[in-house]
C-alpha cells in the first residue's frame, strides 16, 4: 500500500495544503529545521492511528496557521483500491471516515484491514520513526513487536527459561554469596570457624587436667608445711595475748600485798567478819522495835471498832421463819386484792345461766342442759337436713328461671323464621348466567385496546413528521444533484486545443505555460465537483434512512389499526355494544358500562343465596328451642316431689331432740350453739367457787404464822393490811444484825493475832540485844566504840587479802596455770610494753602465715574444682556435637546450592546450543542486512534466547550488547531490524508506507551508504519516503536513485519536486 | 584347663558426636550425647551380670581429635567397677585413643592393665591358681600407624589359650583408614586361638579357626552405621572350644525406609504409609530409640508436590512430631526425595526444545563420567574452590556428581515443564 496523496487542512505549521502524485517506491522530503518534517511525519501517523491524546507525550500539532484540525490521506493499495482517509477532531482519537472509490464511507473497521491490523505502537516504532525512536533498544521491546523478534514458536520452556534461571540464581543466592553473612552458607561456616576455635581449645583438657594435677600435689605440700609454722605462731601469740590480758591482775596482787604489809599485825581473837555483825545485829534492834509500835497502834484501832458494832439474837434466831413470811408477802397482798373480785365474778356468771335457761323455755333447767346429747353426730344430723331442704328449694327455684328463659327463647326463634320467610318473598327470581369467557377476554382486551388508540396517534404523527422531512431532504438532494463532468472536460479540451495553437505557431514555453494554467484550473475544478459530489452522497444517504423511517412508523400504524378493529368486533358479538354505529373513543366508556350491568346481576344473585340459607337456619332455630322447654318443665315436676319428702323426715327428727316440730334447721342448729354456751358458763361458776376457797384458807395461815413470829421477838401484832411492811422491817432488822455479827467475829480473830506478833516481837529483841553483847565480849573488849575501831582495820585486812586471791584466780584462769608461781617469777622482770611488743609480733607472724595458707587453700580448692570440673566437662563432645551437626547442615546446603549451580549450568548449557541453533528468522535476516550495512564488520545479530533483546555478533564471533556499540552502529543495528521485522510484516498484508526521519545522521559517510542502499532496497517492495534536513542525505539518496522525487517542505508549504533535468540545473552554479 | 568366659568389645568412641544428623533434630539432642557413654555402662554391667573372667577392649576408646577427658575418667571408672566385682580388663589403644593422647595423671585400677606401645606384652591369666589363658597386645604410640603390628605377636604357650588384642585394618579393607595393616593370612597361622580386633565398626567373624574377630562399635554413630550394635560374649571350654554370641549394647539405633510413591495418589495417602511406617519401626527398635532416614523413590503423582521444599519440610516436620510421640521414640533424621516424574525424561530430551535439550546435555555428561569431573567443578567453584569452605567441605566424588547432576536435571524440567 502506497500513500498518493495528502491533503493538510490543518496541523501545526500547515493549512490547507495538499500534495499527490506520492504513489512512488521511494520519496524524499528534504526541509531546514522546522520546515514541517516532523509535522508530516505526526500528521501521516495522526490521520492513520488517530489523535494523540491530550496527556500524551507525543505532540498534539495543534493548528497555528488555520483551518480545521486534520485533513485525509489517499492510499492505493497493493491490487489498485483507492481510498481516502480523513480524520477531523472528535472523541477517541478524532473522527474519521474511510471513502472508497465507489463513494461509500466506511468506519475504522476498514482502515484497520487496510492497516493489516498493526498497532501504532507497532507502527511508529518500525514504520513511522525517527532517529529519537531509532536511538533506544525500548520502541523493539513492546510486547507484539518482541514476540514477532525474539522468540515466538521456541516453545513454552524458553519462555519459562529467564524466570527459571533467575529463582535458580535466587535459590544460590539465599545459600550462598560473597563475603555475606546473613545467607546460610556463609553463616554455617562463620558458626563453623567460631566452633572449630573452641573445639582446639576445649581439647587441650587433658592437658589441663595434667598441669592442675601436679599444681594441686605442689599446693598439698605447701600447706602442710604452712599449718605447722601457723600453730606455733598461734601459740606464741596466745601467750602474750593472755600474758596481756592478766596483767591488770598482776598488778591488783603486788599492791594488794604491799597495802597487807603495811597494816601490821593482825588481833587474833577479833571474829571474823565481827563488825559486820555488830551491825547487822544493831539493825534488827532496830526492826524489832518499829513492829512493836506498829502492833500497839493496830490493837487499839480494833477494840474501838468492836464497841460499836450491835447484835439482835432474837431476831437472829428466828430469821429462817422471817425470811419465809417476807418471800411469800406478795402472794398474802395477791389473794387478799384478788378475793372480792372472784366473787363478783361468780355472781355474774349465775346471772348468765338464769337469762340462757330462760331463753330455751320453762321445761329448761341447769340438769336438763347437762343431760343433753351435745355430741357432734346431732349437729351434723340437723345440718344434713338443713343442707339437702336448701338444696332443693335451690334447684326448684333454678329450674322455675329455666322454664321462663326457655319459653322466652321458643317466642324469639318463631319470630325470626316468620322475618326470614318475609326477606326471601323480597328478593324475588335470579337472572340469567353470562359466558365467563366473552366477559374476561373483552376485560383483558380493553388496556390493550386504549393502548393502541394512543401508539396509534403517537406513530400517526411521527409519520407525517417523517413524510414532510422526507420530502424536504429530496428537495435538497435535487437542488445538490451529482454535478456535471461537462465543465471540467470542455475546460481541459480548451487549453489543450489553445496549448496546441500556441505550440503549432512555435511558442513552446508558451504553450506549457497555457497547458500548466489550464491543467491547474482543471484541476481545481475537479476539487471542487467532488466536494459536491461528496455532499450530494451524504444527502442521498440521509434521504434513504429517512425513507426506511416511515416505511417503518406506516408498517407499525397498519398493524395498530388491525388490533382496534379486531376489538370492536369482539365488543359487539359479545353484546356490550348493542350496535356499531359508535365511534372508537366512545368504546371503552361503553365496555365500562356493559361491565356495571354485569357486577349488579352478580351482586342480586349473592343476597338470593344469603336469605335462603338465613331462613333453613331459623327453622333449625325454632324446633331446637321447642323441645328444650319441654325437658324443662319435666325437671321441675320431679324437684318439687323431692322437697315435700324431706321437709316430713325433718319433722320426725325434731320430735326425737326434744325441740318443737316447727322448728327449722337453722333455729334448730341455734338452740343447740345456747345450750353449748350454758354448759360453758356452768363450767366457769364451778371454777371461781372453788378459787375462793383456796384463797381464803391461804390468807388464815398467812396470818396465823406473822403473828406467832412478832410476839416471839418483842414486836406487836400487825393488822392484815400493815402485815407485809411489818415484816419487812423485821427483815432489816434481820440483815444488820447478821452483818454486825460477822465483821465482830473477824475483828476478833485479827486482835487475837495481833496479840501474839507483839509477844514474839518482844521475845525476838530480848535476843538480839543479848547476841551483841556476847560479840564484844568474845573479842575481849567491853565497849561498843573499841569493837568498832579495831572492827574497821581487820575489815580492810581482809578486803586485801580477797583481792589478791581474786587477782592470782584470774591470773590461773587466764593463763591456764594452776600453779602460778612461775608465772609469777617471769612476770616479775617484764613490763606491759615488752609484753604488747610480743605480742605484736606473734601477731603479724600469724597474720602472714594466715594470709599465705589461705592463699595456698584457695589455689588447691580452684585446682580441686578445675580438676573436678575438667573431669566433669563434656563441652568437647557438646562442641563436636554441634559441629557434626553445623558440618550435616553445611553438607547439605552445599548439596543443595550444588543442585542449583549445576541445574544453571545446565540451562546455559543448552541455550547457547540452542541459541546457535533456533534463532528467529527476523533476527537472521536482521544479522544479513546488519552485515551488509556494516561492510561486513559484524556477523550478524543474536537475540539471546528468552530475553527480549538483542546483541551484535562480531567478525569472531564475539556478542556485543547494543549499550557496548557505538552510537551509530547501535543505530544501525536497530534499524536492521526494523528493516528486517517490515519485510516479515509484508508477508501477511499489505507492505506498509515506511517513513524515515532523517536517521542517517549518526552514520559514516561508508554506513550511511550502506544504509542508503538498503533503503533503496527496501523500496522494491515497500514505499518508503525519506525525510532530512541534510544535502548530504539528499546527495547520497540521489546517487542511489537518481530519478528520487524530492519535495521540498518550507514554512508550511510542501513543495512539488523538481524535474530531474531542472533539478540538476539549479545544482549548477 | 578350666573353663572361662570374656567379653570382646571395641571401638567405644566414648562422647562422639553423631554425624549427619543436622540442626533439624534438635529433639534427639540429650539422648545422642549420653548414647555411648550409656553404651559403655551397659557393657561392664554385662561383664558383671555374665560373671565373664575379663573384658577386652580392642582400641578407640575416645577420639583423638577430642582428647575428651570426661571419656577417659569414665573409661577408668567403668574399669574400676569391674576391678572391684573381680573381672580384669584388658585394653589396647588404637589409632583414635593412642598411648599420646592419655593423660598420665590418670590412676588406673588394680585389675586394669593398659598394654604399653612400641613392644607386644603378654599376660597370663588364670582362673584361681590355675592359669588358663594369656592375652598379648600392644597400644599404638601416635595416630598414625602404617607398620604392621601383627608381626610382634609370638604365640609361645600353645597349653593356655592363646589371645591376641589389636586394632588392625585386617585384609587392607579400603573402606576404613589403613592402620596397622595385616593380611588374614598372617593372622590365621599365628598360632594364637582369638585374634581380639579392633577399628572395623561392622561386627565381622572374619575366621573361625582361629577366631579372627570384630565385634564392630558399642553404638552406631551414622546412618552409615545402622543395624544393632554391641560385643562378643566368648565361652571357652575345658576342650579349648570357644563360643561366641553377640550381645547388643547399642543405646539407639539408626534405621533407613524406603517408601515407594507409586502407589500413592494423595499428600494424605503418603502421611499414612510413613505413619505406618513410623510405627514398625517403633516397634522393631527392640525398646531403644531409633534415628530413621525416610527415602521416598519411584515414579507417581505426588512427585510435583514432593518437588516443593515448602512440602518437604512441611512432611518432615509432621513426621518428626509424629515420630517422637511413639514410645519409644523414632526421630526422623531426613527426608531424601529420590522420586522421578511420571513423564520418561529420556523420551523428552528428544524433543526440540530447550528443556530437550537441557536434558541431552545432561545425559551426555553422565555418559561420559571420566570428564564429568573436569567439565562440572568449575560451576561448582564457588564453593569448592573457595578456601574458606574448602577446610568444611569434601569435594563431590563422581559418583555424588552424578547425583548432583540428576537432582539439576530435575530442578530444570520442574522450573520448565511445569510453567506455562
Amino acid at each position: 500500500m502506497k500513500i498518493s496523496g495528502v491533503y493538510i487542512d490543518g496541523f501545526g505549521v500547515f493549512h490547507d495544503q495538499s500534495v499527490s502524485g506520492l504513489d512512488r517506491n521511494l520519496l524524499l522530503f528534504s526541509g531546514q529545521n522546522e520546515a514541517g518534517k516532523s509535522t508530516l511525519l505526526g500528521f501521516i501517523r495522526s490521520v492513520l492511528f488517530g489523535f494523540p491524546r491530550a496527556n500524551s507525550k507525543d505532540s498534539l500539532y495543534l493548528p497555528v496557521a488555520g483551518g480545521e484540525h486534520g485533513g485525509y490521506i489517499d492510499l492505493v493499495t497493493q491490487s489498485g483500491q483507492r481510498w481516502s482517509v480523513s480524520r477531523k477532531p472528535g472523541k477517541g482519537g478524532g473522527t474519521i471516515a474511510v471513502t472508497g472509490a465507489d463513494g461509500l464511507v466506511h468506519d475504522k473497521t476498514m482502515l484497520d484491514q487496510l492497516l493489516g491490523g498493526i498497532s501504532y505502537e507497532a507502527y511508529r516504532s518500525i514504520m513511522a520513526f525517527g532517529l529519537s525512536e531509532l536511538q533506544t533498544m525500548d520502541t523493539l521491546s513492546g510486547e507484539h513487536i518482541a514476540s514477532a523478534i525474539y522468540g515466538a514458536g521456541l516453545g513454552t520452556s524458553m519462555m519459562a527459561m529467564p524466570r527459571a534461571l533467575k529463582q535458580i540464581r535466587k535459590r544460590m543466592d539465599d545459600l550462598l554469596k560473597g563475603r555475606g553473612g546473613s545467607k546460610i552458607i556463609n553463616r554455617l561456616t562463620g558458626e563453623l570457624d567460631s566452633l572449630r576455635k573452641a573445639i582446639h581449645e576445649a581439647s587441650l583438657q587433658t592437658d589441663r587436667y595434667d598441669s592442675a594435677f601436679d599444681a594441686l600435689s605442689a599446693v598439698e605440700k605447701d600447706v602442710q608445711s604452712h599449718r605447722e609454722k601457723l600453730t606455733d605462731s598461734r601459740r606464741r601469740k596466745q601467750r602474750f595475748e593472755s600474758l596481756e590480758r592478766l596483767w591488770p591482775d598482776w598488778i591488783a596482787f603486788r599492791e594488794s600485798r604491799l597495802a597487807l604489809s603495811e597494816l601490821g599485825p593482825a588481833t587474833e581473837t577479833f571474829p571474823e567478819d565481827g563488825l559486820s555483825i555488830l551491825e547487822a545485829l544493831a539493825e534488827k534492834q532496830d526492826r524489832f522495835r518499829e513492829t512493836l509500835d506498829a502492833l500497839k497502834k493496830r490493837l487499839d484501832q480494833l477494840s474501838s471498832r468492836l464497841s460499836q458494832l450491835p447484835v439482835d439474837e432474837k431476831i437472829l434466831s428466828r430469821a429462817q421463819d422471817i425470811a419465809s413470811l417476807v418471800e411469800n408477802r406478795n402472794a398474802y397482798l395477791e389473794n387478799f386484792r384478788r378475793r372480792p373480785m372472784l366473787a363478783r365474778e361468780e355472781q355474774s356468771l349465775q346471772e348468765k345461766i338464769i337469762q340462757r335457761l330462760s331463753h330455751l323455755g320453762n321445761d329448761w333447767t341447769e340438769a336438763a342442759i347437762l343431760d343433753f346429747n351435745r355430741s357432734l353426730f346431732t349437729r351434723d344430723t340437723v345440718r344434713g337436713h338443713q343442707s339437702s331442704l336448701d338444696s332443693l328449694e335451690k334447684k326448684l327455684a333454678a329450674v322455675e328461671t329455666l322454664l321462663a328463659d326457655k319459653k322466652a327463647v321458643c317466642h324469639r326463634a318463631t319470630e325470626a323464621r316468620i322475618l326470614a320467610e318475609k326477606d326471601v318473598a323480597a328478593v324475588g327470581d335470579p337472572p340469567p348466567e353470562r359466558d365467563q369467557e366473552s366477559v374476561q377476554r373483552l376485560k383483558q382486551g380493553r388496556d390493550r385496546f386504549l393502548d393502541a388508540l394512543e401508539e396509534y396517534k403517537r406513530l400517526s404523527k411521527a409519520h407525517d413528521e417523517a413524510r414532510s422531512e422526507l420530502s424536504r431532504l429530496e428537495e435538497e438532494f435535487r437542488k445538490t444533484g451529482s454535478g456535471s463532468k461537462w465543465p471540467v472536460v470542455m475546460l481541459a479540451g480548451i487549453g489543450t486545443i489553445a496549448a496546441g495553437v500556441v505550440a503549432f505557431f512555435g511558442y513552446f514555453e508558451e504553450a506549457f505555460m497555457v497547458m500548466g494554467g489550464t491543467l491547474m484550473v482543471t484541476w481545481a475544478t475537479w476539487v471542487h465537483r467532488k466536494h459536491q459530489h461528496q455532499l450530494h452522497m451524504n444527502h442521498k444517504s440521509r434521504l434513504r434512512q429517512e425513507q426506511l423511517r416511515a416505511d417503518e412508523l406506516l408498517a407499525r400504524c397498519r398493524h395498530l389499526e388491525s388490533i382496534k378493529k379486531e376489538y370492536f368486533q369482539f365488543a359487539k358479538s359479545s353484546g356490550a355494544i348493542d350496535t356499531g354505529d359508535i365511534p372508537e373513543e366512545a368504546l371503552p366508556v361503553a365496555v365500562d358500562r356493559f361491565f356495571y350491568v354485569l357486577s349488579e346481576e352478580d351482586k342480586k344473585r349473592e343476597s338470593l343465596i344469603q336469605s335462603r340459607r338465613r331462613l333453613d337456619e331459623r327453622k333449625s332455630d325454632e324446633t331446637t328451642a321447642l323441645k328444650d322447654l319441654e325437658k324443662v318443665a319435666a325437671d321441675q315436676e320431679e324437684v318439687k316431689k323431692s322437697l315435700l319428702q324431706e321437709k316430713s323426715e325433718w319433722t320426725e327428727k325434731c320430735r326425737a331432740l326434744g325441740f318443737s316440730h316447727s322448728l327449722s334447721p337453722a333455729t334448730a342448729l341455734d338452740a343447740l350453739d345456747v345450750i353449748e354456751e350454758t354448759v360453758g358458763l356452768l363450767q366457769q361458776r364451778d371454777r371461781c367457787k372453788s378459787e375462793g376457797s383456796r384463797m381464803e384458807a391461804e390468807l388464815a395461815k398467812y396470818r396465823e404464822k406473822a403473828g406467832e413470829v412478832l410476839s416471839s421477838v418483842g414486836w406487836p401484832i400487825a393488822e392484815d393490811n400493815d402485815l407485809p411492811p411489818a415484816m419487812n422491817e423485821l427483815m432489816t432488822r434481820l440483815e444488820e444484825s447478821r452483818g454486825n455479827k460477822r465483821e465482830k467475829d473477824t475483828l476478833e480473830r485479827q486482835l487475837a493475832g495481833l496479840l501474839e506478833e507483839q509477844a514474839e516481837a518482844e521475845e525476838l529483841l530480848l535476843q538480839t540485844e543479848e547476841a551483841a553483847r556476847g560479840l564484844i565480849e568474845t573479842a575481849g573488849l567491853q565497849d561498843e566504840s573499841d569493837f568498832r575501831k579495831i572492827g574497821r582495820i581487820e575489815q580492810k585486812r581482809a578486803e586485801l587479802l580477797s583481792a589478791a586471791r581474786l587477782a592470782e584466780g584470774n591470773m590461773r584462769r587466764i593463763s591456764g596455770e594452776v600453779d602460778i608461781s612461775g608465772l609469777k617469777e617471769h612476770l616479775e622482770p617484764l613490763s606491759l610494753a615488752d609484753i604488747l611488743s610480743e605480742k605484736e609480733t606473734a601477731e603479724e607472724e600469724t597474720r602472714t602465715l594466715d594470709g599465705e595458707l589461705s592463699g595456698f587453700y584457695a589455689r588447691r580448692a580452684e585446682l580441686k574444682q578445675a580438676l573436678d570440673t575438667l573431669s566433669t566437662s563434656d563441652d568437647i563432645s557438646r562442641l563436636r556435637s554441634r559441629e557434626a551437626v553445623l558440618l550435616a547442615d553445611l553438607a547439605e546446603n552445599t548439596r543443595e546450592w550444588s543442585r542449583h549451580a549445576l541445574a544453571e549450568y545446565l540451562i546455559h548449557q543448552a541455550r547457547e546450543i540452542f541459541e546457535r541453533k533456533h534463532q528467529p528468522s527476523i533476527i537472521k535476516e536482521a544479522g544479513e542486512i546488519f552485515s551488509r550495512m556494516t561492510g561486513g564488520r559484524y556477523r550478524g545479530v543474536v537475540s539471546p534466547l528468552g530475553e527480549n533483546t538483542i546483541e551484535a555478533v562480531d567478525r569472531n564471533g564475539g556478542r556485543i550488547p547494543p549499550e557496548h556499540l557505538s552510537r551509530g552502529t547501535a543505530e544501525q543495528l536497530y534499524l536492521s531490524v526494523r528493516f528486517s521485522y517490515i519485510r516479515h510484516q509484508a508477508h501477511n498484508s499489505d507492505p506498509l508506507p515506511v517513513i524515515m526521519d532523517d536517521i542517517l545522521v549518526n552514520f559514516d559517510p561508508e554506513r550511511a551508504r550502506s544504509a542508503a542502499g538498503a533503503i533503496k532496497n527496501l523500496s522494491e517492495t515497500h514505499q518508503v519516503m525519506v525525510f532530512t534536513c541534510h544535502p548530504e542525505t539528499v546527495d547520497l539518496l540521489l546517487e542511489i536513485d537518481p530519478a528520487l522525487p524530492v519535495y521540498g517542505l518550507s514554512g508550511g508549504r510542501i513543495l512539488e519536486p523538481d524535474q530531474p533535468k531542472a533539478r540538476k540545473k539549479s545544482k549548477t552554479p | 584347663m578350666k573353663p572361662f568366659s570374656f567379653i570382646h568389645a571395641a571401638d567405644l568412641h566414648l562422647g562422639s558426636p553423631f554425624k549427619g544428623v543436622g540442626s533439624r533434630l534438635p529433639a534427639a539432642g540429650e539422648e545422642l550425647g549420653a548414647a555411648t557413654y550409656e553404651a559403655f555402662l551397659a557393657l561392664v554391667d554385662l561383664c558383671i551380670e555374665k560373671s565373664v573372667d575379663f573384658l577386652m577392649v580392642a582400641g578407640d576408646v575416645f577420639d583423638l581429635s577430642d582428647r575428651s577427658l570426661r571419656a577417659q575418667l569414665a573409661f577408668r571408672d567403668g574399669l574400676a567397677r569391674l576391678s572391684d566385682a573381680g573381672i580384669r580388663s584388658f585394653t589396647v589403644l588404637g589409632n583414635h585413643d593412642p598411648w599420646e593422647a592419655w593423660s598420665n595423671r590418670i590412676n588406673w585400677p588394680e585389675k586394669a592393665h593398659l598394654f604399653p606401645p612400641d613392644q607386644v606384652e603378654t599376660i597370663p591369666v588364670s582362673i584361681g591358681n590355675s592359669p588358663v589363658a594369656t592375652v598379648s597386645g600392644i597400644s599404638y604410640r601416635t595416630h598414625r600407624q602404617a607398620e604392621d603390628l601383627s608381626a610382634g605377636f609370638q604365640a609361645e604357650n600353645p597349653d593356655l589359650y592363646q589371645i591376641a588384642l589389636l586394632h588392625s585394618n585386617c585384609g587392607n579393607n579400603p573402606d576404613h583408614g589403613v592402620y596397622a595393616p595385616c593380611s588374614l593370612d598372617s593372622l590365621r597361622t599365628s598360632g594364637f586361638d582369638y585374634w581380639a580386633l579392633g577399628h572395623v565398626h561392622e561386627q565381622k567373624i572374619l575366621e573361625t579357626r582361629p577366631y579372627i574377630v570384630y565385634p564392630g562399635c558399642l553404638q552406631g554413630l551414622s546412618i552409615r552405621e545402622s543395624g544393632e550394635h554391641g560385643c562378643w560374649l566368648v565361652n571357652v571350654s575345658a576342650s579349648r572350644q570357644a563360643t561366641l554370641s553377640f550381645q547388643p549394647l547399642d543405646k539407639l539405633r539408626w534405621r533407613t525406609a524406603e517408601i515407594d510413591i507409586g502407589g500413592l495418589e494423595t499428600l494424605d495417602d503418603l502421611d499414612r504409609t510413613i505413619s505406618d511406617t513410623l510405627s514398625r519401626q517403633s516397634d522393631e527398635g527392640a525398646g531403644r530409640p531409633v534415628i530413621i532416614r525416610i527415602r521416598l523413590s519411584g515414579r507417581g503423582d505426588l512427585y510435583q508436590p514432593l518437588r516443593q521444599i515448602s512440602v518437604t519440610e512441611e512432611l518432615l516436620e509432621r513426621f518428626r512430631e509424629t515420630g517422637s510421640l511413639h514410645s519409644p521414640p523414632v526421630w526422623v533424621q531426613d527426608l531424601e526425595i529420590d522420586c522421578r516424574p511420571e513423564v520418561d525424561l529420556e523420551k523428552r530430551g528428544a524433543m526440540d526444545d530447550l528443556l530437550g535439550q537441557i536434558l541431552r546435555g545432561a545425559g551426555e555428561l553422565r555418559a561420559s563420567p571420566d570428564t564429568l569431573s573436569e567439565r562440572l567443578m568449575p560451576a561448582l567453584s564457588d564453593v569448592y574452590q573457595n578456601p574458606r569452605l574448602a577446610r568444611y567441605l569434601c569435594p563431590p566424588s563422581p559418583s555424588e556428581l552424578k547425583a548432583l547432576l540428576q537432582d539439576a536435571a530435575l530442578i530444570c524440567f520442574d522450573q520448565l515443564e511445569s510453567e506455562p
